[in-house]
């Protein structure tokens, strides 16, 4: 993975040191709060209900086992001994110090992390396939690019102040597992007709107050074009872009107002005066950041595991958690190792400091010492050897990362909610447990097959409630919570933003209103047909009919 | 009256004597306007001071002479996330 040189390590050190004086400054009273605010928020840190939130950037979703291990070692020095893995592949801390913090951000730094990117109107830590450089069915490994406008987007003066946040995504597989569509930018690595490789560009995408799926304004853009014409979309977004509403001020909007044809000409006629420009990317330049993403060294394996087929005969548990958590590697005899996040009864994406070093010492020991966070809130070891399957499963197993429910009922995303953000309305996380407690019986999990439930406490969707198989919000009425629920939306290849159902359901009323619908689709559904197929073929009136029947 | 505590973003509330404390046991409280201008003074000093972030006044029922907050959000400021937050370090892991 990608390492800091000289000029990467001397920005983050130099922000120490920077924000050191200024919460030295802040405390002694010679900077106001609305002084400060700005400058803590470029470091990630927020203040929420019961202390600062940190957030920190794990770029791409890409992680070594020495950050993992301090991640935890950060837990319980300047936490209470976890930490959340957030829907944008990042970290957050919930219970931080300022004054603390300047020693967190040094401690950071020496693992080359920070939280820069994590907040503000700038261009956002971007984010990836969690399966980059490993998967079966992918393109190409994506993280290339991904650094590459990382080191382009970060402090990029002219973008720093943008009218408001901006998000990339980018996905080198066909199959999207890094929610493009909803996304400012959305990137996509595909094969044109002459079998180069090179981007869809898509726009204009994202969820909060007006989910929105981004639209295709370039089918392909050579790679060497890339930074340029990402600038020529910066610039015409930072030129148009409403300021004068906070509510309509990302780029979406933008593109819904002017159109897509009008998007797509202001972007060429831009692209077309800097597109042979400093920014074209020479295959020299791509190829040192490609080394840097080398496939590790893996090991000729056996065609044969008798060990891994006699557990998998001898222990259901084992065989459930295989079929379910593992996705197929590009080199043989290697697999890509889901950590559920999601065991019964817990946070999703929540860590203990102990969890984090665990799984840093299971992927020093079997994953080339990488690891990935995913935006469902899940950790992945992504180069296993088949061999070591059963041991890697017993380990995670005794840390309570080995739930066989990945992209099941019980994978839930949920977003911190109101028992931590300051933002929500309705609590989140006591919603997705109790559905872990009522689908609980993992034949009935398995029966009901793939289902993605994402819950928000608030519009702001950071729990992706509108691509939702099923979409939970939490609203506030006369003081109580309540949940509007969706249906039908998706975050893959084939985005789709769900629908409303009907007037939201009470808390109380909130985890039956779910196996109600449970319930209508094991009763229509065709054959091995999905939850989102059934959704997609019948419509949501089935389902809303037996659900308001019953209220 | 409540607010953040600058250095750790604790939360507080104000007391009829002007100082701080992280529980609700015997908090300052405002019955009318002016009381409740009294008291917005006050925090906006300690605002000013550099000691707190973003006080403001909160609806509160009396119930047995105990303070409770009537949102929601306020009560899981006062008394702490709904779910299970403190997740103590063990012994074993304090000496690695």
């Amino acid at each position: 993975m990608y390492a800091y040189d000289e000029y990467d390590q001397a920005i983050v050190d130099q922000r120490v040191s920077q924000f050191r004086d200024q919460v030295r400054r802040r405390i002694a009273g010679e900077l106001s709060e609305d002084e400060f605010r700005p400058l803590r928020l470029q470091n990630g840190l927020y203040l929420q209900l019961h202390a600062y939130m940190l957030r920190i950037a794990v770029p791409y979703g890409t992680l070594s086992s020495a950050q993992l291990r301090q991640l935890g070692y950060i837990a319980r020095r300047y936490d209470r001994n976890y930490g959340h893995f957030t829907t944008r592949q990042n970290i957050q801390f919930n219970w931080i110090k300022l004054e603390e913090t300047p020693d967190l951000l040094a401690d950071l730094a020496r693992v080359q992390m920070h939280g820069i990117q994590t907040s503000g109107n700038c261009i956002r830590n971007i984010t990836a396939d969690q399966y980059a450089g490993a998967a079966a069915d992918e393109i190409e490994d994506g993280r290339v690019y991904c650094e590459i406008m990382r080191q382009w987007s970060t402090f990029h003066p002219e973008f720093s102040f943008l009218p408001r946040k901006f998000k990339i995504a980018l996905t080198g597989s066909p199959n999207d597992r890094a929610a493009v569509r909803v996304h400012d930018i959305g990137i996509r690595m595909h094969r044109n007709a002459a079998g180069e490789i090179g981007f869809e560009v898509m726009v204009g995408g994202g969820q909060g107050r007006t989910p929105m799926i981004a639209k295709t304004i370039r089918e392909f853009l050579p790679k060497e074009h890339l930074l340029s014409y990402l600038e020529a979309i910066l610039r015409v977004y930072n030129q148009f872009g409403r300021r004068d509403n906070l509510f309509k001020a990302r780029i979406k909007i933008l593109v819904h107002e002017i159109g897509v044809e009008k998007m797509r000409a202001a972007v060429e006629d831009e692209w077309q005066q800097i597109k042979d420009g400093p920014l074209v990317l020479p295959q020299a330049t791509i190829d040192a950041i490609a080394a840097h993403f080398a496939p590790p060294d893996y090991r000729p394996q056996a065609a044969e595991q008798p060990e891994v087929e006699r557990l998998r005969r001898s222990d259901g548990e084992f065989a459930l958690w295989e079929r379910t958590n593992l996705f197929p590697h590009k080199v043989p005899g290697y697999v890509i190792v889901n950590a559920s996040l999601k065991p019964e009864g817990l946070a999703p994406g929540d860590a203990t400091a102990e969890q984090m070093e665990i799984v840093a010492d299971l992927a020093d020991r079997y994953s080339f010492s990488e690891v990935r966070v995913t935006h469902a809130q899940n950790l992945v070891l992504p180069h296993v050897a088949v061999k070591d399957l059963p041991e890697v499963w017993r380990r995670l197993r005794e840390i309570g990362f080995a739930t066989p429910n990945l992209g099941l009922i019980t994978d839930i995303i949920a977003c911190p909610g109101l028992d931590y953000c300051s933002l929500a309305n309705a609590r989140s996380i006591p919603v997705a447990q109790r559905l872990t407690h009522r689908f609980s019986d993992l034949a009935r999990v398995h029966d009901i097959g793939e289902l993605q439930i994402k819950i928000s406490g608030c519009i702001n969707a950071c729990g992706h409630h509108h691509v939702g198989h099923i979409g939970i919000l939490g609203v506030e009425k006369n003081g109580e919570e309540f949940y509007q629920i969706t249906l039908g939306g998706s975050a893959d290849q084939d985005a789709s933003i769900g629908t409303i159902l009907g007037p939201a359901v009470s808390s109380k009323a909130v985890i039956d209103a779910v196996d109600n619908l449970i319930g209508t689709y094991l009763d229509i559904r065709q054959g091995r047909e999905t939850f989102l197929h059934t959704v997609r073929r019948v419509g949501v009136a089935p389902f809303k009919e037996r659900l308001y029947a019953t209220a | 009256m409540t607010a953040n505590r600058l250095r750790d973003g604790a939360v507080v509330f104000l007391k009829d004597d002007h100082s701080w404390s992280e529980n609700l046991v015997g908090v300052a409280v405002a019955n009318d306007a002016e009381q409740a201008a009294a008291l917005q003074a006050a925090a906006d000093r300690d605002v000013a001071a550099a000691r707190v972030v973003g006080a403001y006044l909160f609806e509160i029922a009396l119930e047995n002479g105990d303070v409770l907050p009537l949102r929601y959000r306020e009560r899981i400021r006062a008394f702490g996330p709904s779910i299970p937050w403190d997740r103590p370090v063990s012994a074993d892991q304090l000496s690695r």
